[in-house]
Formats: structure tokens, C-alpha cells, sequence
């Protein structure tokens, strides 16, 4: 609708050298973007409703019209010093085609409003103003990023009359012409400088003193000066630190302009470098970082620091994994450090987790895109013996059955270390017969095959021979060095034995123990190179951990400089051959798997082994559930039970194995040495046998009293004792006194219960209860089963004459979360495995 | 009739109340003395430098306090950072760069000039805090760090400055008179050195312990080192002074007490925990730390508990502590200097060294006589404090930290002389600060 006139106050920006040659259309589109978003950021601080103004694309600038009902004092003194802000920030970290520096002008009048916008003499005078040569060439006379033209009626009605506290002082009076303007009054402004038109007159070139701190006298001036330009109420400082350069500054170099432009250097002070965050595995972290120190230096711009990386490490993937996962909480503030742009994890196979993680979740916000490969170390086996094995690639099998025969088998945790989880893979993988094709590349175990039958009891017993001592892999090894220096006083290197122990570790890890080098933690002092180097094996279905350069972008806050400097350290810097010459000398092998000076035999290396790259070959998603898979057995087949073993001695157990091949007590014996070996030595364990009044009135006796399988009890272990009385066993003359036996035993184990763990009772028996005077079945089911009690699982494993059938049986032990197992045909062994299946494989009882 | 935008009052009669309640939140008017938006009410956020870990949570306990003491017309949400000084820089920093983040900060003095510097920070109005460079209210010092460019930036919160912990069990069996107080460090050396001699029986004693891992810790036993040897690695004046002969001094006397055996080596992975803990075991002689040690120390039950004794060091502290500042990205700065008021307010400054043990900024809390009880060395801290130096004032200070920490490493390990680690560190100090 056209009609009366409205007055509006006029604001238009101006892009510096829009058209410039380095600018392309695209940048010229981003340039466009910057301004009109630093525009109405400085409208929304001033507090101006969005109703209050129309903001105008015009191609190279801006034009606002604002309600008259707004202030003109807050367009000043809020609008202009807020967008310079915007723009000083703005530019602190752009790269020079992007930094953006504007002319406006303010000016205020009537204007008509026709379809296509409005229109007058006033906006078009509002326009000459901006496109005044002095306005132009007074961008050239400051660093500062915005100069501003007021009109005379500005001057006259706001500036002058002090309104929102401004001070004409800061206004220079010019006359300024252009096309159609001779000569018009006009004020000219710049936040954060001074004297810009006065200096733009003259024809002096912009003259910032090159800011150094350790130039005594000059400093308190350049500081001050610095702070001014960076901060949001500068004024006074700058007044003062001009006063000081001209007093300080010898005069001949006042005098000769070509003198002070050699000196001072024509440049703003230097902005806030690009603060990156980084978070590495503890392993590489340190390299990671002096890394980046050179790439800071390699980074300086016109003598100014631009970015600043801070690498953290990280003790656990898995917590690492979770913290990616919830969008890194305040938890993960605390707990684990800076939300990371970048991550450094052993293995691809961290960021595969991570992926799936995300995936899981639902998170499309979060991104992570691996560049390529920071360094590579192999997983190794490593021994102070060095004729540990006959070759240099010793199977899995034999290096798990050396581990049941007594050779101490270490790795870290592999929820929270990714050697560990190799090692674990592989283990697993051996133990259920996975053999991987094609050399060991690939990981073939699924999660289906971690669901065998047999296969929680058969991880179990790995578990038994691969102990986790930590959480990462330097603590493991040093304490294996401070052990090493308790030992070290009394006897000379040669007689002290090396240690029947091997240590899954990178390759790295095991030459920084070899070399005396900081382990982490306690362990970062140097120590001397240790009496037994160790030498590393090469076992099979250990890969090559490959520590890859991840960026993250979290799209909320996505920040493409700081996204931009974390992809220039990888390109330009990790990547290089500088790098990774230092990266080898750390003790890694480069990102293609090159060995270095320190890889050598006499570190304990083979330098030539053929670097099987850990691939995920097809199907990341299909790796990373395997490896969650992996994860979840792990988790649950080490998870310490509480059981009490009570064995039938009745007289029927002297009869034949229906199969032959003795007695069933030797049946009986066999099966329970074999279950020993699914016990932990963190496991508590107790023995019973049980038979009708055995011991006067009681039908069970106490044969190794419950407690720590590991622990010494006088000159033994339990487990020892376990062992002898479990051959001690033999069968006596009286009948089954099975249920005051195990309404006993739950009672036992319901005293000084632990419910974080499995409490058990493991009932082997061959017969039926035949116990008149006894409890019967009904009561006993009530008793175990009591509400509110502590629950015990009931496993009754019956043969002979004892069979599952009875529902009894039956109610007992499923109802307690356990379960009655025939041996049957397939024997004890397969009973047990069943056991541990419900145990320790997460799989219930088909209640 | 029409109205000024940012007149609440008069907007009301036009627009209705609620609206008008509205628009005046989005309404920021400068206050004329503090330039801050008005607003003194609005949610605000609170970064930690670190986990709360001290008994009771009490700066959470005090923010909640203040929610409380404003009848729940005022809200700030406590976040704590990680514990590692460096990696609450680089995440505040990060923030800041992007333009969001917490708005009150509780800032190591180590890092204030950087973040003044970069305009990461709002000013603040000094008379109104009493914090002006005469004020008699706040310790001088960490007055001072709150100062950059003559502006002021921060308000102190707590401080800190190192303090000399002896064994006196282990005095004892030197023959020493515990009475007698260390005043040099020739005193201390000689001392140390004492428990080297055979003839001592019970052990192998230590002589002193102190932070020498290759981290912040490190720099600040550098050049606590250097001071008191008469050098400096900085001056005031940004002159690099670490080549000189008293700071190449400085730190030789750590170099000899490892090879002399009277600093233990493993010292050489110790950070502030690691080394009260070698202390705990009873065969050290002297410990460098911080006064946190002191109340670990003499626990109820702890093996050396009433057997350690404080003393200040025998040079000057590096200043340690916390400043609290505004982020410029804050959306309510008004509210935001009330909270800072009131974190500094003398009887929640007593409540946080009396009960939280974070060593308070105000001179009147030293003289209260509760605080006194609770911590026997609060006018020993005094004196530390106020006899304490600031470390490198730069905005380029995680490189300057790092170099001195990296090079001092290098000498202690014996990979380098500490004249040539002196010498590589000026160099590199040079080419940094003239980049500033």
C-alpha cells in the first residue's frame, strides 16, 4: 500500500571490497550470510524486537529500516558497537578471504512504500553518504572492522545531546561528496579507534604497532592497546596507548612515514588462536601432542599463533563409546574432559563401536568421519623369555593350553583397551574353533557362535588362563616393572629367572617398557632398560591396531574453522613424513606400517612381520555387534560366582556308569575337576558331600569350607584343597538325604550374601530323596524359594536313578532362576556346560 | 501514544503484562556504570574448575544457597569440569570461541591474561566489587591477577601458594630440633641431604618430595626454583631472562637434589597426589605442596596424622587459585555479577575455607577466629600468598607453561645440562612471546 510517508531511522552496510579478485561467488554468498546474520545477532543484543526493524539483502550490503519507536541512541550505542564486536570475532578466526569489514551509515527520515519497497530522498542521501571516497579510504587508515558515517541530523538530534551515554568526542566532523552530494556535513566513527578520518586525510597508511611483550616500555602501551581491540568497552585505553607509542617511539621514526611502516608492522595484534580439542588413547596421546606443538608452530600467521590443540587421554573406550553416544553430558565433563573435535582411538574397531553406538541412539546430530591412519602397532605377544616359543607365530591353541599348564597369561581390559579387545577376540575365536581365512584378517566370530551351547563354559575357562590386571596397557607393564625393580637389589641380572609370563600389549607399549621409557600413570618416570627385555610373539588373529584419525562435528554447534584446523593436522601435518619419522621414533610403526630405527631384536622385535591390517572388510555394522557381542560374554562369563558344590556320597554311587568305565563317584570326580576349571580365582567356593545322617543327625558335611578359590588356606590354595577333597570323595552305605541337604545348603548361602553376584548351590546326585524323617518336597520348594529371601539358583545334576522328571525337582530349581540338568546319555560334561550357559552366558532357564 | 522499545513499564499499558514481562526479558538496557546488561535476575550457569570434591560439596552447597537466600526468583545450574587444569582452559576456550558456553567461570589465575586478552571476558565494574587495584578488601595478589590492562576482569574466589611440610618423626631421627623453621634453601638442602647418611637406621629415608612430572606442577617448581635463586624465566616486563645465570641456578639445585639422591627419582612422575602419598608413607623428610595436603595429612587416623608440620617455603610461591569472571557470551550478566557478589561475600568466603578448605581471598576471613581452628597454617597461607609471584602473565601462557615444563624435563632426566635447558628453553620463549 502506498500513502503518507513514515519516518524510519536508516542503517546500510557496505561489504569491503566485495568484488575483490579472491572472492569467488561462493564466498561472496558466505560473505553475504556472515552480515546479515552479525546484523541481526546485534539487533537481538540490543534487545530490539524483530518487529521493530526490516532488515534488506543488497547484493553488497545490508539495508535496515527501523521503527521510529526504537531509540536512535540504541542503534548507536548498542546496534554499531555490537556488530563491530560481531565482526571483530567474526574475523579473529577467518581465513583472509572471509574476513568481512563494512562502511555504514545512519541516517533517519520519511520514506514511501510502494510494492517494491520503499523509497525517498532520504534513503537515497543516506546511500551518498556510504559511497564517499573518505568513508572508503578510512578503511584503510584503521584495523578496525566497521566505520561508521552519521548524518549531520544524527549528530545534531542524538550524538550531540549525549543520548545512551554517547560521546561525540568519539565522532569526527568530516564533509564528505560523492554523486550528486558536494560537500555535506557528517560525522565519522569508528568503534575501537580513533582519529580514522583525521589519518584518512592525511593519507596515512594504517600504523598498529606490532604487539611484543618482551619489548619493556612498549608493552604497556601495545597491551593495552590489544585488549582495547578485543574487548567490548574499550575507549580510554587506546587514547592512552597512542599517547604512549608517540612518547616512547624514537622521533625520526615519527617523522619518516616509510621508517615507521618497516617497524610497525600494518597489522591487527593477534586474535584468539583456534582452541582444538583432541582426545587420544592413553597410548598415543603424548605423541599425538608434541605433534601438534610442531603443527602450532608450522601454523603461525603473520607471526600470531591461529590454533591450539589440547590432547587428553582416555583410560576406557567403553566410557569414551557411551559419552560419544549421549551427546557428551555434563557426566562427561567431568568424568572423561573436553567435548572432543577429534578422536584418536587404538583401533578402527573403537570407531565401528562408536558408529553403532550412535546408530543405536538415534543420534543424527553427531558425525564421525576418519581421515586415515595416525600410526599402526601390531598387538604382540610379549615375554622375558625369549624361547617361550618354538616359532615366532605360535597358534592360539598352543598359546591357551601353555596357559592352563601354568604360563601367566596378562592383558588389559578389553572394555577399556583395544589391545585387550583384540586379544580377547582372538582368544575367543581360537577357543570356539573360529579360524580366521586369508591370514588372519578379518574377525569371523558372530555373535550366534558366542551363543553355542558350550561356548560361555568354554569362555570361562579362557577367562581362567587370560587374567585382566588393568584397565590399559602401560599400567600392566608397569607393574611388571616395579616388580622388576623390588627384585633388582640382592641378586645379580643373570642369576634372577625371568618371569613364566606373557603380556598382550601393542608393539609400542612393550618397546617403551623395553627402553625404560614412561609407562603413564605412576610409571611416567624413566627407569633403566630392564634385566629381560621382552621379546614379542606374533601369534596368529592378532591384528595391527591402526590408531585413526577421527573428526567429530556435532551438527548444534558445528564450527567449520575449528572442523577445518582439526582436518589440517591430520593432512598437513600427522600424515606427513616428519611426523611419522617421529611417530617411529616413539615406538610405532608408520600409518603404512613401516618399522623403524627402534624396531629391532634387540628391542625384542621382528621387524619383518607381515603387518596383518585388522580389516572390516563389508559389513561395519555386522563387526561392530560381534564385537559388542564379544563385549557382553566378556562381561558376564568373568562375573564372579558364590557357589556351594554339594556331592551325593550315597551308597548308589558305587555302581557301574551305565557306559562303562567305573563307578559313578569316579563319573562324579572327573566332572568335578573339569567344573574347577570353570572357577575364577576370584570365584567363592565351598565343598559338601551328603548322605542320609551323615554326620549324627545332619545328612551333609563340610568338606572345604566356602571362600576365595584363590586364596591360601594354611600351606594350599582352596582351589588346591578343592581339588584333593574332590578325590578324597568315596561312597558311603547310607541313602540320599537330598532336601534337608540343600534346604542347608541355600540356608548357608543365604548367610553373608552378595547379591552382586551368582550365588549357587550345585547339587550332583544320583538318587531320590529318601529321607522319611526329613523335609519334604513342598516345604522345601517354599523354604528356597521364600519370598523376600535372598535368591540362591538351585542346579540339581541328576544321573542314575535321579531324574528330572520329578516335579519337584523341577519346581526347585527353576523356580530359583537354576535349573535340574539330566546328564543322560551326553554325560556330566555337557550337564555342566549347560550350567554355565545359564550362569555365566546370559541365558536363562526357559522360565 | 508511543513508547520506548526497552521501557517495560510503558510498553505494559499498550501491550498487556505478560507480554510485556516477555519482551522485557529480550530487552537489554547498559547499565551506565557497569556497561553490563541490567538484568540482574535470569538462569545463569556455573563452570567449576574441577569436581567438588571437598567435604559437603560446598561451592555446589553455596550456589544453592544462593537460589535459597533469592527466594527461587534466581537459578544457576553448577557444572564441574574435569579435574585437569589444561583440559578446562581448552573447553572453556572452545566454548567461548563459539560463541556459547557457561557464563560464570571459575578460571585458574594461571590462564587470566589469556582470556582478557582474547576478549573472552566481560569487564567488571571494580567499585562496585571493591575491587579496585587500593581495595584493602581482597589479598593483594590475587588481586592483581584479576587486573589485565588495567581493567578489570575477574574477581579472586580462592587462592592458593605452596607450603614447606615437614616430618618431624623423621626430623627426630636426624637429631634435628623440629622447632627450628627452614629459611633457606641451603637450610633445606643440608638437611635433606641428611637423610642419605648410613648411620641412620629405620629405613631408607627420603629428603624431599615434590612435583617433578612433566605437567603444570613442573613449571611452577621451576620457577619456584628460579625465584629463589634471585632469576626469573619471564619478567614483568616480558623480558626472557631464563638463560641467566641465577635462573640456569634455579634449576640446577633440582637437577643435583636427584643426583645427589636426596630428591627421590621417582619424583620424576609425581604430581600433587602422587607426592602426598610418598609423603603419607613416612620416610620423606620435606614435601613441597599445596595446603589441601595438610588436612589429608592430619586426618583422624592417618598414619602421619600430628607428626606433619607447615611451613612456608623458603623462596616465594607461584600463586596458585581460582578467579571468578563473565563469560561475554553470557545472556544475563546482570544476574551473573550478583552471583560473583555473593560467591565473594565475607561469610560465604569463611563457609568455603572454613568448611570446603578452598583457602579464601579476603583479608578479614584470616583474621576469624573459626577459620583459624579449623586450619592451624591459615596465617602461614597469609603470608605465602601474599609473598607469592604470578607465573608468566601472557596470553600465549599454555605454551609458555609447556615449554618451561618440557625443558626443565629434559634437564631432570639428565638428557640435557640444565645450563643447555635453560638456554633451548630462552629460545623458544623468545619466538613465542614475540608473537603475541
Amino acid at each position: 500500500m502506498q500513502g503518507a510517508p513514515r519516518h524510519r531511522t536508516i542503517l546500510v552496510v557496505d561489504i569491503e571490497g566485495f568484488n575483490r579478485e579472491d572472492r569467488n561467488d561462493l564466498i561472496r554468498i558466505r560473505l553475504r550470510g556472515t552480515v546479515r546474520d552479525l546484523v541481526t545477532e546485534a539487533f537481538t543484543a540490543a534487545g530490539i524486537d524483530p518487529e521493530l526493524y526490516r532488515a534488506r539483502d543488497l547484493g553488497d550490503g545490508v539495508l535496515v529500516l527501523i521503527d521510529p519507536t526504537v531509540a536512535k541512541s540504541d542503534v548507536l550505542a548498542w546496534v554499531i558497537p555490537g556488530l563491530a564486536e560481531g565482526l571483530r570475532r567474526h574475523n579473529a578466526t577467518a581465513r583472509p578471504e572471509l574476513v568481512v569489514r563494512l562502511r555504514a551509515v545512519v541516517h533517519a527520515g520519511e520514506l514511501v512504500y510502494d510494492p517494491h519497497g520503499p523509497t525517498g530522498a532520504e534513503l537515497n542521501f543516506a546511500f551518498r553518504l556510504l559511497d564517499a571516497q573518505l568513508l572508503r579510504r578510512c578503511l584503510t587508515a584503521t584495523s578496525a572492522p566497521l566505520v561508521l558515517v552519521v548524518s549531520k541530523l544524527i549528530y545534531r538530534t542524538v550524538v550531540r545531546q549525549r543520548y545512551g551515554g554517547l560521546d561525540p568526542e568519539a565522532y569526527e566532523p568530516v564533509h564528505l561528496r560523492s554523486k550528486d552530494v558536494r560537500r555535506a556535513p557528517a560525522w565519522i566513527h569508528t568503534p575501537g579507534d580513533r582519529g580514522v578520518a583525521a589519518r584518512a586525510l592525511r593519507g596515512e597508511p594504517l600504523a598498529w604497532p606490532r604487539l611484543a611483550l618482551r619489548q619493556g616500555g612498549d608493552r604497556a602501551a601495545t597491551t593495552a592497546t590489544a585488549a582495547w581491540l578485543w574487548t567490548a568497552q574499550p575507549r580510554a585505553p587506546l587514547a592512552r596507548a597512542l599517547r604512549r607509542i608517540a612518547l616512547l617511539a624514537p622521533a625520526p621514526v615519527l617523522v619518516a612515514a616509510g621508517l615507521v611502516a618497516v617497524l610497525w608492522e600494518p597489522q591487527a595484534p593477534c586474535g584468539p588462536p583456534l582452541e582444538v580439542r583432541v582426545t587420544a588413547e592413553a597410548e598415543i596421546a603424548d605423541a599425538v601432542r608434541a605433534a601438534a606443538r610442531s603443527h602450532e608452530q608450522a601454523s603461525v600467521r603473520d607471526g600470531c599463533f591461529t590454533r591450539h590443540f589440547t590432547v587428553t587421554p582416555f583410560q576406557s573406550t567403553d566410557l569414551l563409546v557411551e559419552a560419544l553416544a549421549e551427546g557428551w553430558s555434563t557426566e562427561a565433563l567431568r568424568d572423561l574432559g573436553p567435548e572432543p573435535d577429534v578422536i584418536v582411538p587404538a583401533s578402527s574397531a573403537t570407531v565401528a563401536r562408536v558408529e553403532a553406538n550412535l546408530a543405536e541412539q538415534g543420534r543424527t546430530d553427531v558425525a564421525v568421519r576418519t581421515l586415515g591412519s595416525v600410526a599402526t602397532s601390531p598387538v604382540v605377544l610379549a615375554s622375558p623369555k625369549a624361547d617361550l616359543w618354538d616359532d615366532e607365530r605360535p597358534g592360539w591353541d598352543q598359546v591357551l593350553a601353555e596357559g592352563a599348564a601354568g604360563l601367566e597369561l596378562v592383558r588389559a581390559s578389553p572394555a577399556s583397551s583395544s589391545s585387550g579387545l583384540h586379544a580377547t577376540i582372538a582368544a575367543y575365536q581360537a577357543e570356539l574353533g573360529i579360524t580366521p581365512n586369508g591370514g588372519g584378517q578379518e574377525v569371523h566370530l558372530t555373535p550366534e557362535q558366542l551363543q553355542q551351547h558350550d561356548a560361555p563354559a568354554r569362555l570361562r575357562r579362557v577367562e581362567q588362563v587370560l587374567s585382566t590386571e588393568a584397565d590399559q596397557a602401560g599400567p600392566v607393564l608397569c607393574q611388571l616393572r616395579q616388580e622388576a625393580e623390588l627384585q633388582a637389589a640382592p641378586a645379580p641380572a643373570a642369576e634372577r629367572p625371568a618371569r613364566d609370563l606373557a603380556v598382550l600389549v601393542s608393539e609400542k607399549t612393550m618397546l617403551d617398557y623395553n627402553l625404560g621409557r614412561p609407562l603413564g600413570g605412576a610409571c611416567s618416570l624413566l627407569a633403566e632398560r630392564p634385566d629381560h627385555v621382552l621379546t614379542a610373539a606374533y601369534p596368529d588373529g592378532l591384528p595391527v591396531l591402526d590408531f585413526p584419525y577421527v573428526v567429530v562435528t556435532a551438527s548444534e554447534w558445528h564450527n567449520r574453522d575449528r572442523e577445518r584446523a582439526a582436518r589440517d593436522f591430520y593432512r598437513r601435518y600427522l600424515a606427513g613424513g616428519r611426523a611419522q619419522a617421529d611417530l617411529q621414533e616413539a615406538g610405532f610403526r608408520t600409518k603404512d606400517g613401516s618399522p623403524g630405527r627402534l624396531a629391532q631384536e634387540s628391542n625384542g622385535i621382528q621387524r619383518d612381520q607381515p603387518a596383518p591390517r585388522y580389516g572390516f572388510p563389508a559389513d561395519r555394522t555386522a563387526n561392530a555387534q560381534t564385537m559388542t557381542a564379544v563385549l557382553d560374554a566378556w562381561d558376564r562369563v568373568r562375573r564372579p560366582a558364590r557357589m556351594l558344590l554339594v556331592i551325593d556320597v550315597s551308597g548308589s554311587m558305587r555302581r557301574p556308569m551305565p557306559t562303562g568305565g567305573g563307578i559313578r563317584m569316579g563319573a562324579v570326580q572327573d566332572a568335578l575337576h573339569g567344573a574347577l576349571q570353570l572357577l575364577g580365582d576370584r570365584d567363592q567356593v565351598g565343598l559338601w558331600r551328603f548322605a542320609r545322617q551323615l554326620v549324627g543327625n545332619q545328612d551333609h558335611q563340610e568338606l572345604v569350607k566356602a571362600g576365595t578359590v584363590g586364596e591360601q588356606v594354611g600351606s594350599a590354595t582352596r582351589r588346591e584343597l578343592l581339588g584333593d577333597a574332590v578325590d578324597g570323595l568315596a561312597p558311603t552305605d547310607a541313602d540320599t538325604g537330598l532336601y534337608d541337604s540343600v534346604n542347608a545348603a541355600v540356608a548357608r548361602l543365604r548367610r553373608g550374601y552378595q547379591p552382586q553376584l551368582r550365588n549357587a548351590v550345585v547339587v550332583l546326585t544320583d538318587g531320590r530323596n529318601e529321607d522319611p524323617g526329613g523335609i519334604d518336597g513342598d516345604t522345601l520348594v517354599q523354604r528356597v524359594t521364600g519370598e523376600g529371601a535372598p535368591p540362591v539358583e538351585v542346579f540339581v545334576v541328576s544321573f542314575g536313578e535321579a531324574s528330572c522328571d520329578e516335579p519337584e525337582l523341577q519346581t526347585l530349581t527353576t523356580r530359583t532362576g537354576g535349573a535340574c540338568l539330566d546328564a543322560g546319555p551326553r554325560g556330566l560334561d555337557a550337564a555342566l556346560d549347560t550350567m554355565a550357559a545359564i550362569l555365566w552366558g546370559g541365558r536363562d532357564n526357559g522360565r | 501514544m508511543r513508547h520506548r522499545p526497552h521501557d517495560p513499564t510503558r510498553r505494559a499499558l499498550v501491550l498487556g503484562v505478560p507480554l510485556a514481562l516477555a519482551l522485557a526479558a529480550c530487552t537489554r538496557e547498559p547499565d551506565p556504570k557497569t556497561g553490563l546488561t541490567n538484568r540482574r535476575e535470569g538462569p545463569i550457569t556455573f563452570a567449576l574448575a574441577g569436581p567438588d570434591v571437598s567435604v559437603g560439596r560446598q561451592q555446589v552447597a553455596l550456589a544453592r544457597r544462593w537460589e535459597e537466600e533469592a527466594g527461587g526468583s534466581q537459578r544457576v545450574e553448577v557444572v564441574e569440569l574435569t579435574a585437569g587444569a589444561d583440559q578446562q582452559r581448552s573447553e572453556l576456550a572452545a566454548l567461548l570461541q563459539d560463541g556459547r558456553g557457561f557464563d560464570v567461570l571459575s578460571l585458574d589465575v594461571a590462564w587470566m591474561t589469556e582470556f582478557a586478552w582474547f576478549g573472552y571476558l566481560r569487564s567488571l565494574p571494580a567499585a562496585e566489587l571493591d575491587a579496585q587495584p587500593d581495595s584493602t578488601r581482597f589479598l593483594r595478589r590475587p588481586l592483581e591477577s584479576c587486573w589485565v590492562d588495567e581493567q578489570l576482569w575477574a574477581v579472586p574466589y580462592t587462592t592458593n601458594a605452596g607450603l614447606l611440610y615437614r616430618n618431624l618423626e623423621v626430623l627426630g631421627k636426624l637429631g634435628r630440633n623440629p622447632d627450628v623453621p627452614v629459611t633457606s634453601w641451603r637450610h633445606l638442602q643440608t638437611l635433606a641431604e641428611a637423610t642419605g647418611e648410613p648411620e641412620f637406621e629405620g629405613g631408607v629415608l627420603d629428603g624431599y618430595v615434590t612435583q617433578l612430572a612433566n605437567y603444570e606442577g613442573l613449571t611452577v617448581n621451576v620457577l619456584e626454583a628460579v625465584w629463589d635463586a634471585g632469576g626469573d624465566i619471564v619478567t614483568d616486563d616480558g623480558e626472557v631472562t631464563a638463560a641467566e645465570p641465577e635462573a640456569v641456578a634455579g634449576l640446577a639445585r633440582l637437577v643435583e637434589g636427584l643426583a645427589g639422591g636426596w630428591i627421590p627419582r621417582s619424583a620424576m612422575g609425581f604430581r600433587e597426589e602422587e607426592s602426598r602419598l610418598e609423603f603419607q608413607k613416612g620416610q620423606v623428610l620435606f614435601m613441597r605442596n599445596w595446603p589441601y595436603a595438610y588436612r589429608a595429612l592430619n586426618a583422624p587416623g592417618a598414619p602421619l596424622a600430628g607428626l606433619v608440620e607447615v611451613g612456608k617455603l623458603p623462596g616465594p610461591s607461584a600463586l596458585g587459585g581460582q578467579n571468578l569472571a563473565i563469560s561475554r557470551n553470557a545472556a544475563n550478566q546482570g544476574t551473573a555479577l550478583e552471583f560473583i557478589k555473593f560467591m565473594v561475600r565475607e561469610d560465604n568466603q569463611q563457609r568455603l575455607f572454613g568448611e570446603g578448605g578452598f583457602p579464601s581471598v579476603l583479608q578479614s576471613v584470616y583474621d576469624d577466629a573459626e577459620v583459624r581452628r579449623a586450619h592451624p597454617y591459615t596465617g602461614l597461607l597469609r603470608a605465602s600468598v601474599e609473598s607469592a609471584r604470578q607465573r608468566p602473565r601472557t596470553p600465549y601462557a599454555p605454551w609458555v607453561s609447556e615449554a618451561i615444563a618440557h625443558h626443565a624435563s629434559l634437564a631432570l632426566q639428565g638428557t640435557t645440562t640444565p645450563d643447555q635447558a635453560m638456554r633451548d628453553l630462552a629460545r623458544v620463549l623468545e619466538r613465542t612471546l614475540s608473537r603475541v
